[in-house]
């Protein structure tokens, strides 16, 4: 039996979302709604959803600062927004899940099963709504903090401390300073979407590098990384690396 | 001698015997009394004289006796005779006549005088009682006298104007009874040579005229050899002067040829720093170009021990205008060498002080517009060889700034140009992005639009995911006038399904890449296949019946093109043509592909590459017309 809660300032959304739960997700058993950010809060006491759907873009009080509201968060959130491309990255950054509207059948059943999956295991998923608050508090891009599922569990990582990234079919090696790399379960280009804007830069198809980590370029076409490690560029991509690593994307 | 008869003469073993009023007188005849006459006296016990007779006899024993008239005397003639004493002799006094001083003879004596103390008088005597009267003086000076002289009975004797020398006085005294003084007495002494004459005077002179000789020979000679010297240093400096003029010219050409083959600011000033260690042999070379708007030197290029491999200045040195050396001159217009950097205020030490400098100023139509300088730790290192090199260098490197400036405004100008269509072509191309989608999002919802209609709940869901899905990304990579293939083909492949639920799954697609592309590393303009893709669907495929199929491949032509091959088994132009003339949507059919042909031809021309579409219809062995063949042949970069 699965509980879940629905806060959209749209009724029209919310009536969508109802429906698609209701025609592809008959696990959740119960669903109840508003589009009132005051009494969600009182529904979060008193109906104690396992998953809230949660809106962004509210003209009152926003998801993320609804969020804030929420003295203890011991359910799964599921974004869903429209378009907000910095407000996807900070989710997608925090590794927890979101649905973009018109909602997608098989993502919102995908979704649900990935809840699943982490409710298992309570400590974790408070981990990672702590770190998605801290993500939306600081202002400084270099403050947030990477979240990084692996199989072995879920790692928390400033930016700064990844000294490179290297695809590896659906997984990808993570590289870090001073510590065994990391095998998280997303693909380098899903990576390279969240980092993207975080100075990282994608150099191969494998190959996505942090721009603070290159300590030099070689005339063969290499990157020499701080820990010594080369990477290889790709050829097509040469003048684009070097240009982005010459006047930085940010 | 008595002057008085010898009355009586006894011969005794023949010696004879005479008497006299006076005495007896012995006159010697045989070997041993030879010459001698020795006379006897009352002194010597004989009867007084003054008798006038005396008679002489000798008796047997030899005894001679003498009877006179006072009486009778006899004498032993041998006892008589001998023995009897030697006189002694001294010399008395000496007296140097020409100082008039005497000297006494005693140990204090003088024994050296100088020249002019040439003159002397020797006083002598000697001792002999018994009868001092009858005393004779003999004497010799060793180094005038070869033998001995006698005085008489005179006690001195002169000597004047004796020559310098070693002298020994000897005198010696004889008396009366023939004895000798048994010792001369001596005085040696000498008269030193004067100045003139003594050794080492002479020597001193011999030396003197021999030096003067000598040294007036070697002067000789050395005059002779200076002028020589001159005459070769003239030939010297001549065939330098050539050699120099040839040096210079060498130099010169090399910096004229190695400055003619650069055309770039940056590239000529390090060229010419580091011609100028290679060829000059300088130590360092640096060079400044004026900054006009901020009024300071920058330092533009520098070649030295500082130097790393590459042609980088990472913070240029910059100096204000008037500032240190370099700054004077600059603002003075006017070069300078400083032979000792020390000495001169202006001087600012860099990484370690440096004691020579030359400083060339960069002169172009009047105006300073940099600055040539070396620095050298020796002191004076730079020659005017130097000076006339650099400032060489310096008007070659004016002109050819002057030439590259000119040309580089040119460029740029013509780069400006560029730019403007570039940037022109970059909104014409957004432009027609933004008229191309509303075209497509249209065509979908009105695919929505009929499962909506038909009541299919499921297919309008998923087809309006799929649509919101493409179009999110389109607006997200839209804005791109590059996209990378893979993101090309998710695009198309979700068109495709889009299309695919449209028309019921009645046609078929596939996309082929070629195994050697990259689809993750190639970019392709964005969105430019869709509406060949469409075109082919909507009036290839649709409009015919029976199998219907699409395929799209991926080739590369080369390294630099990317062929794109969309090819149906459609109805072809032809059929679609009488179709489309029956229709009134003429204008929905050519608006994509019109938009397209656009975007290739700016494309084209902005990058000065091959952006082409071709279009052709597939026949079969009958020449029939089997479907379209879409040909785009892009640009995708080395």
């Amino acid at each position: 039996m699965i509980k879940a809660l629905i806060l959209d300032d749209e009724q029209s959304a919310i009536n969508t979302l109802q429906l698609m739960i209701e025609r592809y997700v008959p696990e959740i058993t119960k669903v109840k709604y508003s589009n009132e950010p005051l009494l969600a809060l009182e529904l979060i006491k008193t109906f104690e959803p396992d998953i809230l759907f949660l809106d962004i873009q509210m003209p009152k009080l926003d998801g993320f600062a609804f969020l804030k509201q929420v003295k203890t968060i011991n359910f799964t959130i599921i974004f869903t927004t429209a378009y907000d491309r910095y407000a996807i990255q900070a989710i997608r950054f925090s590794a927890l899940d979101y649905l973009l509207k018109p909602i997608d059948a098989s993502e919102l059943q995908n979704a649900v099963k990935r809840f699943r999956l982490i409710s298992e295991n309570e400590n974790n998923r408070k981990q990672l709504n702590a770190n998605l608050l801290h993500n939306i508090a600081t202002p400084d891009k270099k403050e947030f903090i990477l979240a990084i599922n692996t199989t072995q569990g879920t790692y928390f990582f400033k930016t700064e401390e990844i000294i490179r990234l290297e695809g590896m079919s659906n997984y990808t090696k993570i590289i870090l300073i001073n510590k065994a790399p990391l095998l998280a379960s997303k693909t380098l280009k899903e990576y390279d979407e969240i980092l993207a804007e975080h100075n990282f830069v994608r150099i191969h198809k494998s190959h996505l590098v942090n721009r603070k980590h290159v300590s030099s370029y070689n005339a063969d076409g290499n990157l020499t990384m701080t820990d010594g490690s080369k990477v290889e560029i790709s050829r097509r991509r040469q003048h684009e690396v070097i240009e982005k690593l010459k006047f930085g994307i940010n | 001698m008595n002057t008085l008869n010898y009355l009586t003469l006894l011969a005794d073993s023949n010696n004879i015997w005479a008497g006299s009023s006076k005495g007896l007188t012995f006159i010697g005849q045989d070997e041993k009394h030879k010459n001698r006459i020795l006379n006897f006296t009352e002194a010597d016990g004989f009867i007084k004289p003054g008798y006038s007779y005396v008679q002489l006899c000798q008796g047997k024993d030899g005894i001679i006796f003498a009877a006179t008239i006072n009486g009778l005397s006899s004498f032993n003639p041998h006892s008589l005779i001998v023995p009897y004493r030697a006189p002694l002799v001294y010399i008395t006094d000496i007296a140097q006549l020409n100082t008039n001083t005497t000297l006494i003879n005693d140990r204090s004596m003088r024994h050296s005088f100088l020249y002019k103390e040439n003159s002397f008088r020797f006083g002598f005597t000697a001792l002999d009682y018994s009868d001092p009267e009858g005393l004779h003086y003999y004497y010799q000076l060793e180094g005038v006298d070869t033998i001995w002289k006698e005085t008489g009975k005179h006690r001195f004797i002169n000597y004047e104007y004796l020559n310098p020398g070693n002298y020994v006085f000897k005198v010696k005294a004889l008396n009366s009874k023939g004895k000798w003084s048994e010792q001369e007495a001596r005085y040696s002494f000498s008269i030193s040579k004067p100045l003139w004459q003594r050794w080492w005077f002479v020597g001193l002179i011999f030396v003197l005229i021999v030096s003067g000789i000598y040294y007036y020979i070697k002067r000789r000679e050395e005059n002779i050899k200076h002028k020589e010297q001159q005459n070769t240093e003239l030939q010297t400096v001549k065939a330098q002067s050539y050699q120099y003029q040839l040096e210079m010219t060498q130099i010169i050409n090399y910096f004229s040829n190695s400055i003619h083959n650069q055309n770039n600011v940056d590239e000529l000033l390090w060229d010419i720093t580091k011609n100028c260690i290679a060829a000059l042999d300088f130590e360092d070379c640096v060079i400044y170009l004026k900054d006009e708007k901020r009024n300071v030197l920058v330092q533009k290029a520098a070649w030295g021990l500082k130097t790393t491999e590459e042609n980088k200045i990472l913070n240029p040195l910059e100096i204000k205008m008037g500032k240190g050396i370099v700054g004077n001159v600059a603002a003075t217009g006017n070069a300078e060498i400083i032979n000792d950097t020390s000495n001169d205020s202006r001087y600012i030490t860099d990484d370690a002080v440096r004691y020579s400098e030359i400083t060339v100023p960069i002169v172009s139509n009047g105006n300073v517009i940099g600055v040539i300088d070396s620095e050298h730790p020796e002191k004076n290192f730079y020659k005017e060889k130097h000076f006339q090199i650099l400032s060489t260098i310096a008007s070659l490197c004016a002109d050819k700034i002057e030439k590259i400036k000119t040309e580089q405004k040119a460029k740029e100008t013509e780069i400006e140009v560029l730019q403007l269509s570039k940037d022109l072509a970059t909104s014409q191309l957004t432009v027609l992005r933004a008229q191309m989608n509303p075209h497509f999002i249209f065509n979908c919802l009105n695919s929505i639009q009929q499962y909506i209609l038909k009541g299919n709940v499921d297919e309008a869901n998923r087809y309006l995911s799929r649509f919101s899905k493409l179009q999110r990304e389109i607006l997200m990579n839209g804005t791109q006038q590059f996209i990378f293939l893979e993101k090309e083909i998710e695009l198309l492949t979700l068109y495709l399904q889009l299309e695919q639920l449209r028309f019921e799954n009645t046609f078929t697609y596939t996309i082929h890449t070629a195994s050697n592309i990259d689809a993750s590393e190639i970019k392709i303009p964005t969105m430019i296949l869709q509406p060949y893709i469409e075109n082919a669907i909507w009036h290839g495929l649709i409009p015919k019946s029976g199998d219907k199929n699409i395929e799209i491949s991926f080739i590369l032509l080369g390294n630099e093109y990317l062929q794109c091959r969309i090819n149906d088994n459609g109805i072809g132009r032809k059929a679609s043509a009488l179709l489309k003339a029956n229709s009134t949507a003429k204008e929905h059919i050519s608006l994509g592909q019109s938009l397209v042909q656009d975007r290739l031809k700016i494309l084209e021309q902005q990058f000065q590459k091959k952006y082409e579409v071709s279009i052709l219809d597939n026949l079969d062995d009958n020449a029939e017309i089997t479907g379209t063949l879409v040909t785009l042949v892009l640009y995708i970069g080395d």
